[in-house]
């Protein structure tokens, strides 16, 4: 049991309740149980400028015993068509969960992050190759109709909490 | 090469001299050469009038023979990494080290001569109990001892240590912290893990870190301390086969020979001092855990929650006196997210825990702010009261 993994996600949860009125993309980040401060979700919302508006995403985080020294392994529950996340596995390809990870991240602003790459894809690493075929042929009406569909599809349901 | 009743303690320099070939210009006296095969068990019986090596010897032996090993090592080392490619030779470093050490002790102790560092010192390893050359089971039991159960103790404590870690124990009792213990343990079959080994998995996973740094520490401390006072065994394994060294020149008249208690006084006291030292913080901890556990009972996550949000505030309030919460903030690491505990300032500037910090660089040398690159001994503490 190390405490100060404990003692650094008890900091973040006080820090991420006091701060919950300036997130706008993030509708929700706690952990699933009140005594297991390791195992979070989030829901992350769909960016108004974007094929993924009015769509919900949840997040499963799980976190390591030796974070922050270790980054959180965060993975979409939501299914979602993105150039870099895995669309059966929700496996998210973002350097800063993998090589480029500092402690100085938080949970938030790892979200933050993550709500950006959604914006931002990343067509050169991709884990959806389909997707992000349809950015590097430069096909934006396609590429944006398709993330339409599956967002509307899988992440507007208003039953999947 | 020959049993020590062959030589007398002033005789025999002429014969050997010349044919020492690898041997240190020292004035020692080797026994007469002989072939191994002529030698020992059946050396006759009578009274060996030839005192006990004193502690210096014996030490001066071992570091001789440390170096010559040493040297042996790296040779050993350089021969695999030509054959084999660097890589192979880092992976078994530690069996090509192990073999290369049988090597040295299979030519000299197994062989029926001395080590060279014993050549050089002039001491000879007898059976204690019975003043005799060493029998060849009683040697090869040695150089067993010496050179392959520390390998197996190490391999053993990490095997038992990683095998304990996940799900259930298959070792039911036993003394994790005796030496051949995480070696046969290896081989009981695995059973079904009920509560009781489960538990047991967990207590020796615990505990056997601790009774081993215990064992290297102190109990090492008090092997040596031993050997200072009596001067018989240096090692474990010279005590395990009970051989000791007799001393075969001839001292000069007015020659001293010294020994080792002053040191052995001295680790005694060390472990002493280490030992109220360890009484005395364990009954500390027993009374901050005490503390702590009347504090803390009964409390769910969201009263703790609160409870921390409580104690924030009312430090808040405490330094509203002099300061502002954003600088309260800045006192913050960002790390621990706590307010900085012995400050420690990165060649870049930016300033976190001491622990925090050198916990991270040891993952990855850079600034967790900035990435710029950070050696672990660049951190630099900060005793300066900062705000």
């Amino acid at each position: 049991m190390s405490t100060a993994v404990h003692r650094r996600m008890l900091k973040e949860y006080l820090a991420i309740q006091k701060n919950s009125a300036t997130r706008p993309h993030l509708e929700l980040l706690e952990p699933i149980q009140e005594d297991d401060l390791l195992h979070w979700q989030a829901i992350l919302l769909g960016t108004a400028d974007s094929g993924y508006e009015g769509g919900r995403f949840r997040l499963d985080i799980v976190i390591p015993t030796s974070y922050p020294i270790q980054p959180p392994t965060i993975r979409f529950l939501t299914t979602i068509c993105h150039p870099n996340v895995h669309f059966k596995t929700g496996e998210i390809c973002l350097d800063i969960l993998k090589s480029e990870w500092t402690p100085s991240w938080t949970l938030e602003s790892v979200c933050v992050a993550i709500s950006s790459l959604l914006t931002n894809p990343e067509p050169s690493s991709p884990l959806n190759c389909d997707a992000a075929n349809l950015l590097r042929c430069g096909d934006m009406a396609g590429y944006n109709s398709l993330v339409k569909m599956y967002t509307a599809l899988y992440a507007m349901d208003e039953d999947q909490e | 090469m020959s049993s020590p009743s062959s030589s007398s303690p002033g005789g025999s320099h002429t014969a050997n001299s010349a044919e020492r070939s690898h041997t240190t210009p020292s004035p020692a006296v080797g026994p007469g050469l002989s072939a191994p095969g002529v030698l020992q068990p059946a050396a006759p019986k009578f009274k060996l009038s030839l005192p006990s090596a004193s502690q210096p010897d014996i030490i001066r032996a071992n570091q001789k023979d440390s170096y010559y090993q040493q040297i042996l090592k790296d040779q050993v080392k350089d021969a695999v990494r030509e054959i084999f490619g660097s890589r192979r030779q880092h992976m078994y470093q530690t069996e090509v080290d192990v073999f290369s050490d049988l090597c040295y002790y299979s030519l000299t102790t197994l062989l029926g001569t001395q080590t060279l560092g014993e050549e050089y010192c002039d001491i000879m390893q007898i059976k204690s109990s019975s003043s005799t050359f060493p029998s060849l089971p009683r040697r090869s039991a040695l150089v067993f001892w010496h050179v392959l159960i520390p390998y197996i103790y190490s391999k053993g404590s990490q095997e038992l240590r990683r095998r304990t870690k996940p799900q259930p124990a298959q070792r039911p009792h036993h003394h994790a912290g005796h030496r051949l213990d995480a070696t046969l343990s290896e081989e009981q079959p695995p059973r079904e893990p009920s509560p009781a080994l489960i538990k047991a998995k967990a207590f020796i996973h615990n505990w056997l870190p601790t009774l081993q740094n215990f064992f290297k520490s102190h109990g090492h401390s008090a092997h040596l301390a031993v050997f200072y006072f009596f001067g018989a065994y240096y090692s474990f394994s010279k005590r395990v086969t009970g051989i000791r060294y007799i001393f075969n020149r001839k001292l000069s008249p007015g020659e001293e020979r010294s020994g080792y208690e002053v040191l052995g006084v001295l680790i005694v006291i060390q472990l002493a001092i280490q030992f109220y030292q360890w009484r005395r913080q364990l009954a500390v901890d027993a009374q901050e855990k005490a503390s702590a556990a009347a504090l803390q009972a009964g409390k769910t996550l969201a009263g703790e929650a609160v409870a921390v949000e409580e104690e924030s505030e009312e430090e808040e309030e405490e330094e509203d006196f002099t300061q502002t919460a954003a600088e309260i903030n800045i006192r913050k690491c960002t790390l621990c997210l706590d307010p900085r505990t012995n400050t420690t300032a990165t060649p870049c500037g930016h300033l976190f825990c001491w622990t925090c910090i050198r916990e991270w660089c040891q993952n990855k040398p850079e600034c967790p702010l900035c990435r710029q690159h950070v050696q672990i001994s660049a951190l630099l503490p900060i005793y300066t009261k900062l705000y």
